[in-house]
């Protein structure tokens, strides 16, 4: 069988059976599209009120990481683990060596090893099915896992956005069909603050009290001029841009103001972000991702073909330290239980090595990493084989794991949004690890 | 997300803002034979495509007519132009080292700089045109793409 929990794969026979069985449905008076009461699904929602969406580009190697196996040899071609495996503090689950402070937290995470699509060649392409569940499609715009929980929950408090970036501003991470107020604030790096937010470096005080004082008499003018109705909807959003460029909401970039020790537990600019997704959740933003490692400053990032391998261990190691401390950051401040982390890539790599001793991608099986959210953690979920190839126990498909997210989160995993006069399921058909929900 | 804070603070904001070189306002503003009155219309009509009211003319003639005699730095006394050198290129072929990796970074800063403004208007007098320009283009008259 092939190791998806996509059982759901719409064929011939199966759109028939269903189609019948819609038919018969509507004979019996129940309306379409609604499950018959007594059917309807009903699954444990979770207890997390906001999510860090931390997004390894590139494709991370599971089989270094999260589901370590036998040790491999990248020069004589034997495949396997890159890195000896540890023990961590849930017994008989191991991890790579480069991952010993996460080892310690292991009972506030969960490794889904059995994560599983079909999308590996390009990476673009598989990017966006991490990101939103589904396939591109010429017809559709699906919304982004971020944009999907801002549109249905929102901000937690008043006055800030519901849904921050750090990282690059791309399609995959947008609104799609939910539209634009379901969109993100994004920064590309700490120093920089929020694109558009942060004023210029060059514009002084005195220049920017000039320029909101003629602005303001231009908004009067304006008003007169074409009428209050047909700017209303910029005015707002002047206003709200005005409002949170301000220093109310810019002070939570101020890293500056936390503890030296703290920030350096934190590590480099990665740990930094992770510092300011804790910053951005105790002012009410409910989703921020988090990317690591933008420009791939060790040439390749996690996409580790070839030569990339050689320093792929600074990479987890940076991973390492700054999701243990977020962890416990988070649990200091009383918010590990309602933040659920998701480390998330957009496939996996094959314990067998290329050529160059790298390694190439494999979306088969692949490890996407739950942590804190009150989820019920059990260090690691599913069972991959030896070759770290193929689930061969609790397979989660796409749709399951984006199912397990929302149910946390509070939201309906079989909702149906609606793209214009369109139904569009807000998973492809997911079911939530239950389990690990309680 | 948020047009008016990409417009205001956003490098294609720090970008049009800033009277460069080739930038067309600063040509406009080099002309020798303009009237305060003909500078305020023509920037009136390239970012809101109208003329100013009385009121709005009024609030512009009070932030510009200060200097606007003497805005032009005669030629002779100009400092030279900032130019900055190239840099070696980058593709398909080589974009994975990590040289390659700076040089695109270093592309990327100064590209986010946007080029430096014009050493041919006082800078005292040229800032206060391009906070005129930045009020105009913030204005919630300007084109909104929701």
């Amino acid at each position: 069988m092939k190791p998806s929990a996509d059982l759901h794969t719409m064929n011939r026979r199966h759109f028939l059976q269903s189609a019948g069985g819609l038919a018969l449905a509507g004979a019996s008076g129940v309306a379409f599209g609604k499950e018959p009461a007594a059917q309807a699904i009903r699954f444990p929602k979770g207890k997390a009120e906001h999510c860090v969406h931390i997004w390894l580009g590139g494709g991370a190697a599971q089989v270094d990481t999260w589901d370590p196996k036998r040790l491999g040899d990248a020069k004589a071609k034997k495949s396997g683990s890159y890195y000896p495996a540890i023990e961590t503090a849930v017994p008989g689950v191991k991890v790579c060596e480069h991952l010993k402070q996460c080892a310690k937290s292991m009972e506030y995470i969960t490794a889904v090893r059995t994560v599983n699509h079909d999308v590996i060649d390009e990476h673009a392409a598989a990017s966006n099915r991490m990101h939103t569940g589904r396939n591109v499609s010429g017809t559709t715009v699906y919304p982004s896992l971020g944009s999907i929980v801002a549109a249905e929950r929102g901000a937690v408090a008043e006055g800030v956005p519901a849904y921050v970036v750090i990282g690059y501003p791309n399609f995959s991470r947008g609104p799609g069909f939910v539209g634009s107020k379901a969109g993100f604030l994004y920064l590309l790096d700490t120093e920089a603050g929020p694109a558009g937010l942060k004023r210029p470096d060059s514009i002084g005080g005195s220049r920017q009290s000039r320029r909101e004082a003629l602005l303001a008499r231009m908004r009067d003018s304006a008003r007169n001029v074409r009428g209050e109705a047909a700017i209303a909807g910029y005015d707002d959003a002047l206003e709200e841009s005005l409002r949170l460029s301000g220093p109310k909401f810019m002070e939570v970039f101020d890293l500056k103001s936390e503890k030296g020790d703290l920030r350096n537990s934190y590590g480099g600019e990665f740990g930094q972000r992770c510092l300011l997704a804790r910053r951005l959740i105790q002012r009410g933003v409910r989703f921020i991702e988090v990317s690591h490692n933008m420009n791939f400053v060790n040439g390749t990032g996690w996409d580790t073909h070839n030569a990339g391998q050689l320093k792929q261990h600074l990479l987890i190691q940076e991973l390492d330290k700054a999701m243990a401390t977020m962890i416990a950051d988070l649990k200091a401040h009383g918010l590990l239980d309602k933040t659920l982390i998701v480390v998330n890539t957009e496939f996996g790599r094959p314990s067998a090595f290329d050529g160059g001793g790298g390694r190439g991608h494999q979306g088969s099986a692949f490890s996407v990493v739950l942590a804190g959210g009150g989820l019920k953690h059990r260090g690691a979920w599913g069972v991959t084989d030896d070759e770290c190839k193929k689930a061969v126990e609790d397979p989660c498909g796409v749709p399951d794991l984006f199912a397990t997210v929302l149910a946390d989160l509070g939201i309906d995993p079989r909702k149906e949004l609606f793209d214009g006069d369109r139904p569009v399921p807000i998973t492809d058909q997911g079911t939530p690890l239950v389990k690990l929900l309680g | 997300m948020r047009q008016p804070a990409i417009v205001g603070n956003g490098s294609l904001g720090v970008w049009v803002t800033t009277l460069s070189e080739d930038h067309a306002l600063t040509a406009l503003a080099l002309q020798p034979d303009l009237s305060l009155d003909e500078l305020i219309d023509g920037v009136f009509l390239r970012v809101l495509t109208r003329r100013p009211n009385a009121e709005e003319r009024g609030i512009y003639t009070e932030l510009l007519k200060e200097g606007f005699a003497g805005r032009i730095v005669p030629e002779d006394k100009r400092p030279p132009r900032i130019r900055r050198g190239p840099l070696k290129h980058v593709s398909w072929s080589n974009h994975l080292s990590e040289e390659a990796n700076r040089i695109k970074i270093e592309l990327e800063k100064r590209a986010r700089e946007g080029d430096p403004p014009t050493v041919a208007l006082r800078a005292g007098w040229r800032e206060r045109l391009e906070d005129m320009l930045w009020s105009l283009m913030n204005s919630p008259e300007f084109v909104h793409l929701p």
